[in-house]
Order: structure tokens, then sequence, then C-alpha cells
């Protein structure tokens, strides 16, 4: 595969695992908001150093 | 060689009090990084004789070939990269901090390869996400990528990833040998907060806006292909969960450290937006629960079903390599 064909080719599989990951994750925050139960903390605010 | 070589203005005094009041600090990462280098050699050899060798057993052996295998060709990639840099940086303080950087990561190449084979493992080929993150910065001959992406991502991953593995404790010769990869690191993350604000000042709307999905294009990447190890960062006692948390704080501060006087965000980033932090909580809870936290069914079933799938997007980019 040439250099350009590689990059579009990867481009177009990021593309989708990035709209897979997206839909997951929105399937799996539903559950959570329904089901509850998976622990979520808005913890990344913290600094770095914690 | 364009024909504005040599370029005498770096000689002008009003040029060089001037570049010096703006990138004083750069230059000092240039000196701080001589000051602060270390031996890899005897470093590596004190380490093995002081703890008698490396001992641990032959599966956490594999996890960590598994994931050192990133590291190591990571450290490659980051060796060309840092040179691309050196040779395509104008300024001669930033020239001067990349020039630094080819010194640390070519020792931390071959450190990592004289660990990885004291180790005595087969060491398996890269995996196709970070083969992609890396080659992709390895050819793009825009500079503002490769220091976004280089510097600000890769680099951010390797230190949150060398303080994991020395706060697991997996193996005392490798505890003792991260906080000298990690320290050279921090360096390496300065030179990118430090001069690309420079760089990005100049992007336009359209230029931004390109840089942004090539962020989420690595992160992406990054995401899937955590999946793809976390047996093998389980199998360790590593917490990708804690990892990703200590990750996103510090492209945050990284973020801040590029903030304008008057306190405006450069154009084109977006890790470490702030907008961002809420979907990134969620995100991390629920595809990378803390080790040893009760993780109900429907969790567990889809978290699999993301497992599988990274192994087919794996499959996938394979083949590109």
């Amino acid at each position: 595969m040439t250099s350009l064909v590689k990059r579009a080719y990867t481009s177009f599989v990021t593309a989708g695992m990035f709209v897979v990951r997206m839909l997951l994750l929105g399937f799996m925050a539903l559950l959570q908001l329904t089901l509850g139960g998976a622990d979520i903390r808005p913890a990344s605010r913290e600094p770095a150093a914690a | 060689m364009g024909a504005s070589w040599p370029p005498y203005h770096l000689m002008r005094r009003d040029y060089l009090a001037e570049a010096q009041a703006k990138y004083q600090k750069l230059e000092r990462l240039y000196h701080v990084g001589a000051q602060k280098a270390w031996d890899g050699k005897k470093v590596l050899a004190d380490l093995l004789a002081k703890h008698g060798g490396i001992t641990l057993a032959p599966a956490k052996k594999r996890a960590l070939a598994e994931i050192f295998s990133t590291i190591l060709w990571g450290e490659l990639a980051a060796w060309s990269i840092s040179a691309d840099l050196a040779l395509q940086l104008e300024d001669t303080e930033a020239k001067m901090a990349a020039t630094s950087q080819v010194f640390d990561e070519a020792r931390h190449f071959y450190v990592m390869r004289d660990y990885l084979l004291a180790l005595g493992c087969e060491i398996p080929p890269l995996d196709g996400y970070t083969h992609t993150v890396l080659t992709e910065l390895l050819e793009t001959e825009k500079l503002v990528d490769k220091l976004l992406g280089m510097q600000l991502i890769v680099e951010s991953v390797a230190v949150t990833l060398f303080r994991s593995v020395a706060k697991a404790g997996v193996e005392p010769v490798l505890s003792e040998l991260m906080p000298y990869f990690e320290r050279d690191e921090a360096r390496h993350v300065g030179l990118g907060v430090l001069y690309l604000p420079k760089l990005l000042a100049k992007l336009g709307p359209i230029e931004a806006a390109r840089l942004k999905v090539k962020q989420l294009k690595i992160v992406t990447l990054i995401g899937w292909g955590s999946h793809l190890k976390k047996r093998h960062f389980e199998t360790l006692g590593i917490d990708n969960n804690d990892g990703f948390r200590r990750g996103f704080r510090l492209n945050r501060e990284v973020l801040m450290g590029m903030r304008s006087p008057k306190g405006e965000d450069p154009p084109g980033v977006l890790v470490g937006d702030p907008r961002l932090d809420v979907i990134n909580d969620w995100a991390i809870d629920l595809f990378f629960p803390r080790l040893g936290a009760t993780v109900p069914k429907w969790q567990r079933a889809v978290i699999n079903v993301v497992d599988e799938l990274s192994r087919v997007g794996d499959r996938a980019l394979r083949m590109a390599a």
C-alpha cells in the first residue's frame, strides 16, 4: 500500500472505531442512568501531583 | 538548502535580546538536560547488580514485554521525531531543547532495549494502534503535528505509564529505572508547552480544526490500544483507571501552561480541554473500572465486547502496517 492509501485506510478504520466507541459510551451511560451500579467518580479535576 | 542560509540574524544583538527574553526557559531545558544526563549503561548495570537481575514469573514477563514493546518502539520513534524537530525548528533555543531530547531518547532506547534483553522474553511486534500513531507522527512533514502529537500526547502517555509502572512496583529494577525516564520525558513535554503556542498562534480556523481531528484520531487509537493491552496491565497490577485520570490531569496542566497571559487557550488544542471533563470521567470509569472495583454485570458484558472489538481493530490496522 502506498503511504497515501495507507493513511486514508487507517483514517477510515479510526473514524469507524471512534464512532463505535462513542456509541458504546452512550449505551453504557444510558445503562448507568437506568440500571446504575458502575463507579463514576468526577475526580479527574484533582491536581496531577496528587 | 534555502538561499537565506546562514541565518545571519542569529548574531544580531537586538534579535538575540528578544529571543533570550522569549525563549530563555527553552534554552534552560537544554542546559538542565546536559546537567542531568545519566549514564544508561551504568544505571542499568548497577540496578541489575543491586537486585540480583530480573526475577519475575513467566506470565508477568510476557505482560511486561507486551507493554514495553510499545515503549521500546515509541522511544525509537521519539528519537527520530526529536531529531526532525532539531532540524526543522528555527529558533536557536527551541533547536537546543530538541537536540537535548535527541540525546535523551537515544539513551531511553538503548536502556529499554538492554532491559528487555535482560528480561529474556520474546518481544512481540507492535500493535496496530501504536503502529498507526507512531508512523503518522514519523511521516508527517507538519512541524505542529509532530510537536503536538509527540511532545504533548505521546510524551504525556509515556510519563503517565512510567509513573504507573513505578507505582505498581511491578519489578524492582524497572521501578527504580522509571523515574530516570520520567524526569527526562517531563522536560520533553516542556518543549511542547513552551514552543507550541508560537506555532499555534499562526493557525487559521481550518488548520486548527484539522489539528483537532488529528488529536481525536490519536486519542481514539490510544484508547483502543489500552483495551487491547488491558489484560497485560491487569496481570502486572497496573490500574488503567488511575493512569488515565493522571494522564488527563497532566494534559489539563499542559494546556494551562500554554495559555496566553490573558488566559486564552491556544487554537487547535483539544487534549486537556476542561469542557470534555465530564465525558472523560464517564468514559474512564465505564471503560476502565478501577482494579478491584465491583463491576455490574451489564458493564462487564459491554467491556468484554469492547475488548473483542479492540482485537478486530488491531487486526484491521495491522493490515496497513
